[in-house]
């Protein structure tokens, strides 16, 4: 068995890198300081197999410097005043930190494979004298030795050496990077296998529960772990389940023992997941490259909907379509929804909320209008960036800017009705119906008002420029200074649960669903009269 | 030689190709022409391997494209209609990546790149990123990778969109060279005016068939017209959309 196919390997770098010059195009890759950076990083058709791994490598180390820079902040800040066990909230981040390298690794893999779909990397080359099977080899390659391990593994080392150098755990330094190499090595072959399975292409709704669970099972696992009191409940915990990826890991780091069983699941899980990443693309029929043309058949625009409505759902169905995007988009506002509903599900805080006056209860559940408004800021200029690459078109067509803002406002409301339909489903059962519709109206009323808010000030800045139209053209300041003024309104908000003590908790309960009606309305009628 | 015995082929349901016979002989300039539609980059895709017939057998240089397409392709150069390169390579890059693809022997690829890059009149732009190019530019890249292996077989789909005039000229009398050479060339086109210089043969393919084919007065003879631009709308019945499209166009 030829464990790497060489001609799939160099062709696998050249996709890595025709994918990453494509997205960071617009960004004036050419000039700049950019371009010398990108030059730095940029694995180069000339690199040889070590290089090329190493500036991925030192991308990941700088990633995982970024992900742990708040722990020594952290430790510094809790010494300061005397804040004991804080080491609860690290072995809590080690267990969330090595869960996300789960996510990091299906987003890596999903993002890779998009690429070489979407942008038909592989076409390219289809008419030169390549088989079909060094070509899928070299998609799957792509995802692995193109950078992915390297890029995990940096990243690893980086956070390790942090936890290291700030607390006692010296295993930190090896265990957390073996630990990403595992997820890595794990993860890699069973997407690889499902997606060719699925003849290339994972059907979008599977990828979307797929990373929407990951996401969740993190969130829980890390709220979880915060819930332990002491150490010792927390060796517990770990000594229980060292079984279970990845706990044999932190259990290891957290114990600073090489405890045999421990690393006898940990070299298990590793040993596993090389041998499955060898054999998969080696022996099984790979097959990751499907055509371009669109997986959603049977689901076209026409156009029986007011003007505004159908610009709209041309978003909705851009989104949808486009797997990566639709990832973000999802993933963030699960994740930031995900504490609230796991919440609902607690018996302690359904027994508060039964014992409360009426009122109160409603405030209370409706203060996740909050959460619904910051996801809306947060995730409403996805709607903006998916037009990257469509801009032109856009100006060529007689819309108004302020018709992009109210029909992306629209289409980003649509495609937030699952979410406010599953929190007023699970509330309505969980509480009661009357709860789930006051969930349900502040969470849209308020999203509406955010994204509105939102899309004007982005678009402001973006509006008649050809090619800025991306997260790389707006620049990282100008990004979180649109969200600071965007969250103002947020600011003011918080003056209603401070009414909640003064006034009477009607009072409250009514500014808070009053507060969003002008600009809900002001949007649903545009919608009606257009 | 390229041979096509009773093909059919396709996409979908409906194939594009139905049922065609021919036989593209070396030493000659043979023209494609056809309406969008009619099949032109689906036989240059069959020919290299890229779709297989759904029913016919094609036979490149005595070799089966649908069984062997590794060794049909070296023997071809191909200049795809759209800019299928990668954007992200350096113009010698890519030409350095093409010419090991091909398997040019590592001390020729240099003087290979050489020879196309000045040929291409790509030397000042060899350290450029072809996504940095014009799309003239990009065009004559794709020439030069078809021409860096010296291969036996031309196929050239809309060569003559985007580049410039020198170019274009240049290229029309090197296709002549090759073709007194020995080369296999076939060159599909929209342009009729090229077609009737350029080729020594031209196929004409509508609706899946081909409806005439033979030399340029051979075709206008049989559409029975005076010039190939004539023919062209006889042989494909397209006198009747024409005027269609006129009268839509003009309201």
């Amino acid at each position: 068995m030829k464990i790497i196919d060489r001609e799939a390997y160099s062709l696998s770098l050249i996709f890595i890198r025709e994918a990453i010059y494509l997205s960071l195009r617009k960004a004036g890759i050419e000039k700049g300081f950019i371009a010398y950076l990108s030059n730095l990083f940029l694995p180069n058709i000339t690199d040889n197999v070590f290089v090329y791994n190493m500036k991925w490598f030192v991308s990941g180390l700088l990633s995982g410097l970024l992900m742990s820079l708040w722990i020594p902040l952290i430790i510094e800040a809790t010494r300061l005043i005397g804040v004991a066990l804080i080491v609860i909230f690290i072995v809590a981040y080690m267990i969330m930190v090595m869960l996300i390298s789960i996510l990091l690794t299906t987003d890596l893999i999903h993002q890779v494979l998009a690429s070489i779909n979407e942008l038909g990397l592989w076409r390219r080359i289809e008419y030169l004298p390549y088989s079909r099977e060094t070509i899928e080899k070299a998609a799957s390659y792509s995802v692995i030795i193109g950078g992915g391990l390297s890029l995990l593994l940096g990243m690893g080392l980086s956070i390790g050496l942090i936890i290291y150098t700030f607390t006692e755990y010296s295993l930190a330094i090896f265990m957390i990077p073996f630990g990403f190499a595992t997820s890595t090595l794990l993860i890699y072959p069973i997407i690889i296998y499902l997606n060719s399975k699925f003849g290339g292409r994972l059907p979008p709704l599977i990828s979307l529960v797929i990373h929407v669970l990951i996401v969740a099972l993190i969130l829980t696992a890390y709220l979880n772990t915060l819930t332990f009191s002491s150490i010792t409940e927390i060796e517990d915990f770990l000594n229980t389940y060292r079984f279970i990826f990845p706990f044999s890991f932190i259990h290891i780091i957290v114990m600073k023992n090489l405890e045999p069983y421990s690393i006898l699941f940990a070299f298990t899980y590793f040993t596993a997941g090389l041998l499955l990443s060898i054999i998969i693309p080696s022996k099984y029929g790979i097959k990751l490259l499907s055509p371009t043309s669109s997986s959603s058949k049977g689901f076209y625009l026409k156009r029986i909907f007011p003007r505004l409505l159908t610009i709209g759902f041309k978003d909705v169905l851009i989104l949808l379509r486009d797997s990566t995007r639709q990832k973000q988009f999802y993933g963030q506002t699960v994740a930031l929804s995900t504490p609230f509903i796991i919440t609902m599900f607690n018996s302690v805080f359904l027994e508060i909320i039964h014992g409360l006056e009426f009122v109160r209860s409603l405030f209370i559940v409706s203060i996740y209008s909050f959460v619904s408004y910051i996801s809306a800021v947060i995730v409403s200029p996805i709607l903006l960036f998916i037009e990257a690459d469509r801009n032109r078109i856009l100006y060529s067509l007689p819309i108004s800017m302020r018709e992009v803002v109210l029909s992306k406002t629209i289409a980003s409301t649509i495609l937030y009705q699952p979410i406010s339909i599953f929190i007023f489903i699970i509330s309505s059962i969980l509480i009661s119906p009357i709860h789930g519709l006051s969930i349900y109206y502040t969470a849209n009323a308020y999203w509406i008002t955010a994204c509105y808010l939102a899309l004007n000030l982005y678009l402001s800045y973006i509006w008649g420029k050809l090619g800025a139209w991306s997260e790389f053209s707006l620049g990282i300041l100008k990004r979180i200074g649109v969200m600071i003024v965007s969250l103002i309104p947020l600011g003011i908000l918080i003056l209603t649960v401070l009414s909640f003590y003064i006034f009477q908790p009607i009072t409250a309960y009514i500014i808070l669903l009053v507060f969003p009606v002008p600009l809900t309305i002001y949007v649903l009628t545009r919608l009606i009269i257009d | 030689m390229i041979i096509f015995q009773n093909v059919w082929a396709g996409y979908t349901d409906e194939p594009v190709l139905k049922g065609i016979n021919l036989v593209i002989e070396p030493g000659k300039v043979n023209v494609l022409l056809g309406p969008n539609g009619s099949g032109k980059t689906t036989t240059m895709r069959l020919i290299l391997g890229i779709i297989k017939p759904i029913v016919g057998d094609i036979r490149v240089n005595g070799i089966d494209p649908s069984t062997d397409p590794i060794k049909v392709r070296k023997m071809i150069g191909y200049v795809p209609e759209e800019d299928l390169i990668y954007y992200s390579l350096r113009v010698r890059e890519y030409l350095n990546f093409i010419a090991k693809t091909y398997g040019i022997p590592s001390r020729e690829v240099d003087e290979n790149i050489e020879r196309v890059l000045n040929a291409f009149l790509l030397k000042e732009y060899e350290r450029e990123f072809i996504g940095a190019l014009s799309h003239g530019l990009k065009r004559r890249v794709m020439l030069a990778a078809a021409f860096i292996h010296d291969p036996s077989i031309l196929l050239l789909d809309e060569p003559f969109i985007g580049i410039d005039p020198r170019i274009a000229r240049a290229l029309k009398i090197v296709l002549r060279e090759k073709s007194r050479e020995g080369k296999t060339i076939l060159v599909s086109t929209h342009i009729l005016e090229i077609a009737e210089v350029l080729a020594d043969r031209i196929i004409l393919l509508y609706q899946g068939k081909v409806v005439a084919e033979g030399s340029v007065r051979e075709v206008v003879e049989k559409a029975k017209t005076s010039g190939l631009e004539e023919a062209f709308i006889t042989l494909t019945m397209s006198r009747e959309k024409v005027v269609e499209i006129v009268k839509a166009l003009m309201g």
